[in-house]
């Protein structure tokens, strides 16, 4: 009766109204679709007929395999089909996290949303964590980049649905010498599309001047890193970035090549760019379809390009990021309905539901299982996403700002000129804004000492020999350290080291002393103190330290000699 | 500096005449800025006698008054109530008691939670913690437990603000109608003592639909601005001295009281990490250019194709006006969407550049050399091309009302076409459309749209998310929806209104319309 008056009443609002909402297809069904009056798209559905309301926000092309799913999900679980029905509404994964951050208590109670929203929603304490009766579970069949998509700090906040969020190229298969080039031994090269795109008037587009997930591509490929770490609250601790460093100065110069020719493009809209003039377009797989109706048998697909700077004989490849999209729950102030969100959430994101998108939407499964399946293994748009993600990074976690930061860095890379001090400006001007982003933390330091017989420091060549480092950071420190002891008896000669006590440190090789022989002075308080009997060799020091700020590289290079003296 | 007498002023050449003015301007400007200073002086003052005067008749009714006056000053109406104007009494006592059941339940704990102190501080009021624990529920009624999340949703900041703020001015409202109480008194003392009549609960029935039907019809809108603009803009206000960002959104997250330190962030200046105050520098001065150009460009060109439409001889004049209307049909963004795809670097006209070999144009993204003023060109030029129909049709209505006998006598007296326009159409123009150039002036400043879906604000190499064509009004809005930094979109959004108002005054003192007001009537 309930379901007859709800059809009842929307029939009669399609009917009363004008607007664009309102036509309903079955009633018989338990799946009720609402389409949009004018482009005939399916923009609403819902499932099941309980009273309490389940909102779940998907976009709009995957409404009828998730509406599809949930039904599935209802027969299954009898209980949650008797109290609860769900709503699912189109919403772009871009858009999700935004909405969710403007108002937390009225958005959906599932979500899907790409990882790079991923730290804003822990940070506003929109997410709920993965249920601890699911978290192994979602560890183990998901892959382990998606699953670090999904982590912040050592939590596990959402629930990984796809493994596709990367970009690579599409190209049009019938510019004359453009499919010989892409499929050119060794892989594409940038200066020889360039020269191919000038010779036809065609573009290339690639948005490295208004986006830093674009632009990522050049400076991962020279071997610059940008990584950030959050703890558990998403809120961010720590930094190393290379970016303004050699390496970045030829990421800069490789990205001004191509932004500096005349036939770049900046946008990533696949569809307008091969409608408009475009031969190469790097974009992702939610332009397929759209590139398919464009370019038909002519569309070609390919890992992105290498390239060189100066003429030089080292090429990089393009690097970038291999993204993933995700399933989040928020949190709730109704244990149950979170209960079943996270169930829900699990369900869909399961193996059945990832092979269901990926034979209906061409969504790239993040599921293990799925990914090892034949079909998956032999479509042709994965297949080049999977050649491009060998040489990209999994996308950790960034701080929204740097987003925005790295929108600057494109922007006047491209218009820098091309000079090495026009590009030096952008690095530099780029480093100094990270600052902004997470102040370096500058207040502890670390002290060796090289130490010796019955530590009698007042004779000369029996000093301690200091090394004061500023480690302006959090993070973990390599240190190789080797220690030559001449003319010395075993249990004559020490040496030790001191660090602040909030870090933590291994010493590789050799075993400390457990208390301080005769004549040792104590360290300062708040220094911890480990005193080795001298045994000639190399010392491997790991430090951590949790502070916050940046890491300083400097101290990975140290190498230390420590040579004691005899008494 | 010499000043001239007016006839002297009246001899010298127009250079010179100009040249004096904007010297002049210069020389009274620190004498206005002191006399403004002092009226703001003088309006303190008088708020502080008026204040005083207050307590004195308070104090005074309170000694004189017999005792109904006396027990009025705690149980407000009771002295109408005393002497039969039932009505009167009735809506103060009424008053009195809702104030002090909606403070007694609500409204003192919005207040003393105001101080947005937080959980740490210790204070008895501080705000709570949004709490999250684990829950295991047998969902599916099996037996196996299944486990999520509850959350306990502590204190929000933001409703607290609003409540709190909300609260503060319900007090007010009570103050202002303990204050009409006591005047009551005092009138129905000195009437009584001057054998006058009371106001009967009639006569007060009638007041409200004649009499006073002005407060009548008035009380629901002014209720309205209360609460729907001028309490927003006071929370906006307030905003600005919280930190409430991205890392302290309710409801999860709480805020907090920062004083003046969002201000000093943006009058720290030049300091490499520190972009905030360099940002709003540079986009303020662009919106004024922008405005400055968007608005005269708009009304001289529009003027112009005014009077070229309106002169004698030319035929068609309305398929002229018709066409120039239609553009005013399609809807603004529309127009301006395509537009910016057009320009777009794999738009049209690049696109025909390319094929034929040529260079592209970097419309919005600036290319090279001159960063970001092709863009702001762009935009300006395309403005013009979105807003002289609607100047043309404005001013083609003010031309048609200008006497043509004005033009008859100066034709009489050998004027020629451009002393005809300097001297009787630009005056007279200024004149009717001088208050609309300063509206134009300041919805240019806040010109939303044209920015928007032309470049989105970019190039965007200023940092915090701005770009070279940016306005402060879109910077705020990538400020509030893509950053989630609401106070610092609250300090803008504060400075703007205040050059906007600085602006205002000073252009609206020295329009012509409103210095003679007689001249063209």
């Amino acid at each position: 009766m309930k379901k007859f008056s709800r059809c009842l009443a929307l029939v009669g609002l399609a009917a009363v109204s004008v607007g664009a909402v309102g036509a309903l297809t079955s009633c018989g069904n338990d799946i009720e679709y609402e389409y949009d009056e004018e482009t005939g798209e399916i923009i609403e559905s819902t499932v099941g007929d309980g009273d309490t309301e389940l909102k779940l926000w998907c976009p709009s092309n995957a409404i009828e395999t998730t509406s599809q799913l949930v039904s599935d999900f209802c027969k299954e679980y009898n209980n949650f089909r008797k109290d609860y029905h769900v709503r699912i509404i189109a919403q772009g994964e871009g858009d999700a996290a935004t909405n969710v951050i403007t108002d937390v208590t009225s958005s959906a109670d599932v979500f899907f949303f790409a990882q790079d929203q991923l730290a804003r929603l822990v940070q506003v304490g929109a997410l709920s964590k993965v249920s601890s009766t699911y978290v192994d579970d979602v560890t183990a069949r998901n892959d382990v980049g998606s699953v670090a998509a999904g982590t912040s700090g050592d939590t596990l906040y959402a629930y990984p649905l796809t493994s596709d969020n990367g970009y690579f190229a599409f190209y049009d298969k019938s510019v004359p010498g453009l499919q010989e080039e892409f499929e050119r031994e060794g892989g594409p090269r940038q200066e020889e599309l360039i020269r191919i795109c000038d010779e036809n008037n065609k573009l290339i587009s690639f948005e490295l001047d208004n986006s830093g997930w674009y632009l990522a591509s050049y400076f991962f490929a020279t071997g610059c890193v940008s990584e950030w770490t959050t703890d558990d609250d998403g809120t961010f601790v720590s930094r190393v970035d290379t970016w303004n460093s050699d390496a970045g100065l030829i990421a800069a110069q490789g990205a001004y090549e191509l932004m500096s020719s005349r036939i770049y493009s900046g946008s990533s809209d696949a569809a307008g760019q091969f409608n408009s003039n475009a031969a190469i377009v790097v974009s992702g797989t939610w332009d397929t379809s759209a590139v398919q109706n464009i370019l038909g048998p002519n569309m070609g697909v390919s890992e992105l390009w290498s390239f060189t700077v100066d003429g030089g004989e080292t090429y990089y490849h393009l690097s970038g990021f291999s993204g993933y999209k995700l399933v989040g729950v928020r949190q709730n102030a109704d244990g149950n309905l979170n209960v079943w969100s996270h169930t829900l959430a699990n369900y869909i994101t399961d193996y059945a539901g990832q092979m269901l998108r990926f034979n209906e939407l061409g969504w790239g499964p993040s599921n293990l299982k799925a990914q090892a399946e034949p079909e998956v293994q032999a479509d042709e748009v994965l297949s080049a996403l999977n050649a491009q993600n060998a040489y990209a990074i999994p996308q950790g976690q960034f701080p929204n700002d740097w987003w925005d930061v790295t929108v600057t860095l494109g922007a006047s890379i491209r218009g820098s000129g091309g000079t090495e001090d026009g590009l030096w400006a952008c690095l530099e001007t780029y480093d100094a804004s990270l600052d902004s982003i997470l102040a370096p933390y500058e207040a502890e330091y670390i002290l060796l000492c090289g130490g010796m017989n019955n530590w009698d420091n007042s004779s000369a060549g029996n000093a301690e020999t200091e090394f004061l480092y500023t480690i302006t950071g959090a993070g973990s420190v390599n240190w190789t350290v080797e220690v030559t002891f001449s003319d010395c008896s075993t249990d004559a000669c020490y040496f030790r080291f001191i660090f602040p006590d909030t870090w933590s440190y291994t010493v590789a090789g050799g075993s400390a002393l457990t208390s301080a022989p005769e004549g040792f002075t104590a360290a300062t308080e708040g220094y911890d103190n480990i005193i080795y009997s001298g045994v000639a060799g190399t010392y491997g020091i790991t430090l951590t330290c949790t502070l916050g700020g940046d890491l300083l590289t400097e101290v990975s290079n140290a190498s230390v000699v420590i040579t004691a003296h005899s008494a | 500096m010499q000043t001239y007498t007016e006839l002297e002023y009246l001899g010298l050449s127009r250079m010179q005449k100009a040249w004096y003015s904007f010297l002049m301007f210069w020389v009274l400007l620190p004498g206005r800025l002191w006399k403004f200073c002092k009226f703001i002086g003088r309006f303190f003052k008088k708020c502080g006698i008026n204040i005083k005067k207050d307590w004195v008749d308070i104090t005074r009714t309170f000694k004189y008054g017999d005792w109904k006056t006396k027990l009025s000053y705690f149980v407000l109406g009771f002295s109408n109530l005393a002497h039969g104007q039932i009505l009167r009494g009735v809506v103060f006592l009424v008053f009195e008691v809702v104030f002090i059941v909606y403070t007694a339940i609500w409204g003192w704990y919005w207040m003393a939670k105001l101080c947005l102190a937080v959980p740490e501080s210790g204070s008895k009021f501080a705000q709570t913690a949004t709490e999250v624990g684990e829950v295991c529920i047998d969902i599916t009624g099996n037996g196996d437990l299944v486990c999520g999340e509850e959350t306990i949703y502590g204190d929000n900041s933001l409703q607290i603000l609003i409540y709190g703020i909300a609260s503060i001015a319900v007090c007010i409202c009570l103050l202002i109608t303990w204050r009409m109480n006591v005047k009551q008194c005092r009138m129905i003392q000195e009437n009584l003592a001057a054998n006058k009549e009371l106001a009967t609960n009639k006569d007060d029935g009638m007041a409200i639909i004649d009499k006073k039907f002005h407060v009548t019809v008035m009380a629901l809108p002014l209720i309205g601005i209360l609460i729907f603009t001028v309490m927003p803009i006071i929370v906006m206000i307030l905003i600005a001295f919280t930190n409430f960002d991205l890392g302290h959104q309710p409801p999860t997250n709480i805020f907090t009281w920062v004083g003046w330190d969002n201000w000093n962030e943006l009058f720290t200046w030049g300091n490499g990490s520190n972009t905030f105050g360099a940002t709003f520098g540079e986009l303020l001065a662009w919106t004024l250019i922008w405005a400055l150009f968007a608005t005269f460009t708009n009304y001289f060109l529009g003027m112009a194709v005014a009077i070229l439409i309106n002169k004698k001889g030319i035929k068609l004049k309305k398929v002229w006006r018709t066409i120039l209307v239609i553009t005013i049909a399609v809807p603004q963004f529309i127009s301006l969407l395509y537009i910016s795809k057009i320009f777009d670097e794999s738009g049209l006209i690049n696109g025909i550049r390319l094929s034929n070999g040529n260079d592209g144009i970097p419309f919005w993204t600036g290319g090279e050399r001159f960063r970001g003023l092709l863009p702001r060109v762009m935009v300006i030029v395309i403005n013009i091309w979105v807003g002289v129909p609607y100047l043309m049709l404005i001013t083609t209505g003010v031309l048609m009302n200008i006497p043509a006998d004005l033009y008859e006598s100066a034709k009489i007296d050998g004027a020629n076409a451009w002393q005809m326009f300097a001297r009787i159409t630009l005056p007279y123009m200024m004149f009717v459309n001088g208050p609309y150039l300063l509206t134009s002036f300041v919805s240019n400043m806040n010109n939303f749209n044209v920015i928007y879906f032309l470049t989105g604000g970019g190039p965007k190499i200023l940092g915090e998310n701005a770009g070279k064509t940016d306005l402060l009004v879109t910077w705020i809005y990538s400020l509030t929806v893509t950053n989630s930094e609401y106070y610092k979109a609250a300090i803008v959004g504060i400075l703007v209104f205040l050059v906007v108002a600085v602006i205002s005054l000073i252009v609206y003192q020295i329009l012509p319309s409103n210095k003679n007001e007689e001249d063209f009537s």
